[in-house]
Parts: structure tokens; sequence; C-alpha cells
């Protein structure tokens, strides 16, 4: 009763206006307040947000996550323990980018927005992947309905799509690209042959590197002098050829030769292009990180930038291009795990306007 | 007007409910347990996952059946953390202990305090201002009250609450009352009512925009949209704490604003009157039908 009085009690003046004349309040007793023809509402509850289609979407998808969970916990499939979640099938997803799904939703999206909501929809497939493994496959259709329309258009191709070949060429080469700094290097890879013939890898170095300079010839010379030349090798894969060399007290004694492999740089061997020692050592690293050092003929023609530039950007491709030729977990993870595979993205910071350099400041002075 | 992918999304959400209404038999103990190391097994087909589902809730049943020889406090009948945002009290009845219970008196350190807030303030305590909830239970009223009246009177109502744990509350304010309310848990852009038409388009002119009552939960930190507030003659509701001047808005409820349980038993107040003010709208609408009926009837006869 006193609420309806609350209503009774009309807003009237007591007094005239240019708008409205005056009416006595007993006039008005048995007549309805005016409700005069009022300009519709906006629709959304978010209209004030300024971005109402993102965050009703948001909440929308917060209910159909709250919902799901609900359903998975009352199936008993919330939470799971650690070997359940270790069981569950793999199922590959991918949404559509920021701006495809701004263009669905018509409304610009920012990155802190798209993020947020790829979160929860990432939460959702996680239960769509819980029912689907469990068998629950009415819940699984149900979020998938919620899905569809944020998954990538091409999802098969997307999530099926595999890194590119690098095959091997018909001489059993790898080619293979590094980059450091304004450094870009050319690295052809050929594994060293070990079979009887006389000269080691003959046919297929002969197309990769020409014959040694006086001053390589003279080194291997001593190497020769060191291990001696046995003409009774057997052709082995180029990663045991280490492992195949016994340790030899004297060069006496009947073994196969280790052939150190070659390396060219711009047709020039790498102990007279590269004269400082660290930076020998920098491109010879993936090699004797994998022990493939005597493994593989490399001829590389680098360009740009300076020496230990040229160098990283060989190391680099030589790191590939080891990988290429062995695809083995291992090497990848060795090579991983020391930062080799990773184009390093560091490059000469620009100088500044009223700094002396990058980042070098002028001496401070009081006044 | 939503697009379609929100409607797609709003009628899966209803498939998930069926769903879930469906498959869900009652019991009582909430979450599923798995002891470890005698619950693994290899889990390969959909066989093996219902065997897996079947011991948990076997075990869920059997905490049920010996859960009736324990503690007579139960999940149903205790207080839990979410039974402010679900169920909110009534204006009616606010009382002391609920918001001491909720942390209402607590206010900022001693140093912070405003000289305007003096009047609320019952004093210090471990160099915190404690707020004289004395006052604070017939403002609160009051604030209840206006916002009854602006809901009765079809008014447009916004609730503002920019920080992560008051969205959840303001979102279901706006909710319970219906299409006259809304809601802002983030960010409140600065020109949303004094440079509207840049923000929403030309569009909005052949709509009603301006709101006829907003309310904050976090005034301090909605300093632009209060200033909008007063230029454009809207009344404000808020929770003032004590580093606040209660000046800045129109009707001030002194309590704790850090608080989310003080925040959501607060607007849980307020969504319940304005939802109080809509019923009597409506019964006003029905009475005035039937009496304009009434009047018809009698001028045939």
């Amino acid at each position: 009763m006193r609420g309806l009085q609350l209503l009774a009690r009309p807003a009237i003046r007591g007094y005239a206006s240019t708008a409205r004349p005056y009416v006595p309040p007993a006039q008005l007793a048995n007549v309805a307040p005016a409700s005069a023809p009022q300009k519709p509402r906006p629709e959304s509850p978010s209209f004030f947000t300024v971005r109402p289609a993102y965050y009703d979407q948001l909440y929308e998808l917060n209910q159909a996550l709250s919902l799901s969970r609900r359903a998975l916990r009352s199936q008993c499939l919330l939470p799971l323990p650690p070997f359940a979640r270790d069981a569950l099938r793999p199922m590959p997803s991918m949404w559509r980018t920021r701006g495809d799904l701004s263009d669905v939703m018509s409304t610009p999206l920012s990155n802190t927005r798209y993020k947020s909501i790829t979160s929860v929809l990432d939460q959702l497939h996680e239960c769509r992947r819980i029912a689907w493994t469990a068998g629950s496959l009415e819940l699984a259709v149900g979020i998938s309905d919620v899905l569809t329309s944020f998954e990538h258009r091409n999802l098969d191709a997307v999530t099926n799509r595999k890194r590119k070949e690098r095959p091997l060429d018909e001489h059993g080469r790898s080619y293979t690209v590094g980059r450091r700094k304004t450094s870009s290097a050319r690295v052809w890879m050929i594994p060293v042959q070990h079979d009887a013939s006389a000269s080691t890898s003959a046919p297929a170095s002969e197309t990769v590197a020409p014959p040694p300079t006086p001053a390589q010839a003279s080194v291997n010379n001593d190497i020769d002098a060191l291990f001696g030349s046995s003409a009774d090798r057997t052709s082995e894969p180029a990663s045991t050829a280490l492992a195949a060399a016994p340790i030899l007290s004297s060069p006496a004694q009947s073994a196969p030769p280790v052939k150190l492999a070659e390396v060219l740089v711009n047709n020039i061997p790498i102990h007279e292009y590269f004269q400082n020692p660290t930076d020998r050592a920098r491109i010879v690293r993936p090699l004797t990180l994998t022990g493939s050092l005597p493994a593989y003929n490399i001829f590389a023609i680098v360009r740009g930038g300076g020496l230990s530039g040229q160098s990283g950007a060989i190391a680099h491709a030589i790191s590939k291009g080891i990988v290429v030729h062995d695809a083995r977990q291992e090497i990848k993870d060795i090579l991983k795990k020391a930062k080799l595979l990773r184009r390093d993205p560091r490059m000469v910071e620009r100088k500044k306007t009223g700094l002396e350099k990058a980042r070098k400041r002028r001496a401070w002075v009081r006044r | 007007m939503a697009s379609s992918a929100l409607r797609a999304g709003l009628a899966a959400s209803q498939s998930i409910r069926r769903t879930a209404v469906r498959r869900a038999p009652r019991v009582f103990a909430r979450n599923a347990y798995t002891p470890p190391l005698q619950g693994e097994r290899p889990l390969e087909n959909w066989d093996d996952w219902q065997d897996f589902q079947s011991d948990r809730h076997a075990f869920k049943q059997m905490v049920d059946v010996y859960s009736e020889f324990g503690s007579n406090q139960t999940r149903e009948n205790t207080f839990q953390p979410h039974h402010t945002l679900h169920r909110p009290l009534a204006p009616s009845q606010a009382t002391l202990s609920a918001l001491i219970a909720a942390g209402a008196h607590l206010g900022h350190s001693k140093s912070l305090m405003n000289p305007n807030f003096m009047p609320y303030a019952y004093g210090v305590r471990a160099d915190i201002t404690i707020i004289d909830l004395d006052q604070t239970l017939p403002l609160l009223r009051r604030a209840a009250s206006l916002t009854r009246a602006i809901a009765a009177r079809d008014g447009t109502i916004v609730f503002v609450g920019t920080r992560k744990d008051l969205q959840p509350a303001v979102v279901k304010a706006a909710e319970r009352i219906g299409p006259q309310a809304y809601n802002v848990g983030e960010r409140w852009l600065p020109g949303t009512l004094t440079n509207r038409f840049t923000m929403f388009g030309a569009g909005i002119k052949d709509q009603r925009v301006i709101p006829d009552l907003v309310i904050f939960l976090n005034p301090l930190a909605n300093m632009n949209a209060i200033r909008e507030c007063a230029i454009q003659h809207v009344p404000t509701i808020g929770i003032v704490d004590s580093n606040v001047d209660p000046r800045i808005v129109m009707y001030p409820i002194p309590a704790n604003d850090e608080s989310t349980r003080t925040a959501e038993l607060i607007t849980g107040m307020l969504s319940i009157a304005g939802k109080e003010g809509k019923i009597l709208r409506d019964q006003q609408q029905s009475q005035m039908s039937r009496g304009n009926s009434f009047s018809r009837t009698k001028r045939t006869a």
C-alpha cells in the first residue's frame, strides 16, 4: 500500500512556468500520469561501457564456461587428477585472428580484449576435450556449438600443417641460411665419406670445395703424419666417424685416419678468413656440441656486416644444417639448449637525439 | 543488437544447461576425490573412463551416507562466501550485524582521513578510522528507497564498479532489475555522457541515453564519471570510504570500499530495491489497465 502511495504522489510543482501551466493537485486525483511516448532505451546492459558487443560476448562465454564446468563436476570429471589429465586425447585448436574476430563481432578489438576472449575460449576448449575423451558427447557437442563461430576458418589446414621440409639435394648436400646482426650466410654441408677411395669424399666434395691450398695441404700432411694414411677404410655414417677412430699411441699401427672436415668461407679456408680464434670457435661450436666435428665438409658464402656477425651467421646456418642431416630429437635438444637454432634478434640500437650514442648521455653539467 | 555469434552462443548455453540438468544425479559432496596412487589406472577408452567416473561417484555417495552422522552444519545451512553475490539481502533485512560481518566499518588509515568525513567516523582503533554504522544504516536505507522510487518511475539505473572483484556484482545487479538497469564493470571511458555523440555515434539521438541514477561502488577511482554526472544533472549514490569527501556524490553511503563483501551486500540491497520498484510499477500499470477496462464496460452498459 505504501509502495503504491509512493507512485501515487505525482511530481508537481507548486508554481507555473513557461513550459507548463499550474494545475491544482486536486484536479489530478483521478488522472493517471501522462505516459508521454518515451524514446527507446539502449538494448545491451553494457551500453555505458561503449563496447557492448565485446562485454556481452565475454559474459555469454563465461556463462557457457561455468555451465560446462558444472556439468563436468556433476559427472565427476572435474577436478581431474594428474594421471587422468595426462590421458586426455590431444585436440589441437586454433582461434580466429584478432582482425577476423573484430569483423565477426563488428566491433574493434584491442590486443588485451582479444586475449581475454581467447583465454575463455581456451578454457572452454579444455572442457570440451575432457568431455570428448570421457565419452560425454552431448556436452562436447554443446560446447562445440559455442566454439565453432570462433574457430579459425581453415582449422584443418592450420592444425595439420607441418614445418617446411628442407631435403638434401641430389649430391646429399644441405643448403641453409643463417643470419646475425646484418650478416647473412648461405651454407652447404655434405657428410664426409669415409670409404676405400684414396681421396676422401672425392667426387662429392670436389663440387663443393676446391683442392686444398698449400697451407691447408701442409696442415693435412701434419695430420696424416699424426694418424697415418690407410686404404682400408670402411664407409660409415658421418655421425659415427669419430666413434670409429681408435686412440692410437703410434702412427705405425694400422687404423683408418680421421680426416678432419674442411670449412671454406667465401672460398677461403677458415683459418685465413677468421684470424681471431673466438670467431673460429663460434663457427665450430655447433659441431663440437653435437660431436660432428669431422663429419661434414662445409662451404659458406657470407655477406654483410663484420667478422663477428659473419661468424655468428655461419654458426646459425651450420646448426640448421646439422638438424637437416640428423633429425634426431637429442641433436635438436642440444642445439636448442645452446640457443644455436634461434636467430639472435639483437641488432644495433639506433642513436637518439640528445644522446651521444644509443644510450651514452652527454656529460652532466650543474648549470 | 546481438550479433549472430552472440545469438549462437546464447542458444548453445541453453543446450549445455539442458545437458547439465539431465545428467546430474543429486549428491551432496561437492568435489569428487580420487585417492593418489590407489585410484590410478590406464584410461584408454570410454569404458575405462566410465569405470573411473563411477568409482568417483561411489566415493561421493559414501561421503553423503556418512555425512548424516557428522556435524549438523552443512554447506546448505551455513554461510558461504558466494551467498552475498547470489543470495542478496533485502533492504528491510539490513542490520548492523550484517554490516559488521561484511567488514563495512573498517575505514582507511587515520592519517588518510578526509576532514569532511569526520561526521561519519566513529573513532580510531589500531590506526584505522572506524566508520559509524549507526549512520550508515539509515543512509543505506535512504539510498535503497531512492533506487526503488526511480525504478518505479521507469528510470535508468547504472551500476559502476570498476574493479575485477566488483564486476560480477554490478553485472548481477543490473540483471536483477531488468532492461532499465546497466552496468560498467571495467573502465568508465571519459566522455561517455558529455561526449556521447562522438563515443556512440549520431544514432543515439533517438535513444534515452542519459541515466536517471548512477551508483558507484568505488567513487574515488571514477572521478571522471562523477564529474560527468554532475554536469549532466544525474543523481548519484556512492560507497564513500574514510579517505573520500562524502560530498562528491549526492547520496553517500559511508562504508568500506575495499571490501568485496561490503560492496556485494550494498549492491544486492540496492538491486533488490530496484526490483521492488519495478514490481510496483508493473502492479500499477496492470491496475490502471484494469481500471480503464472497467470504465469502458460502464459506458457501454
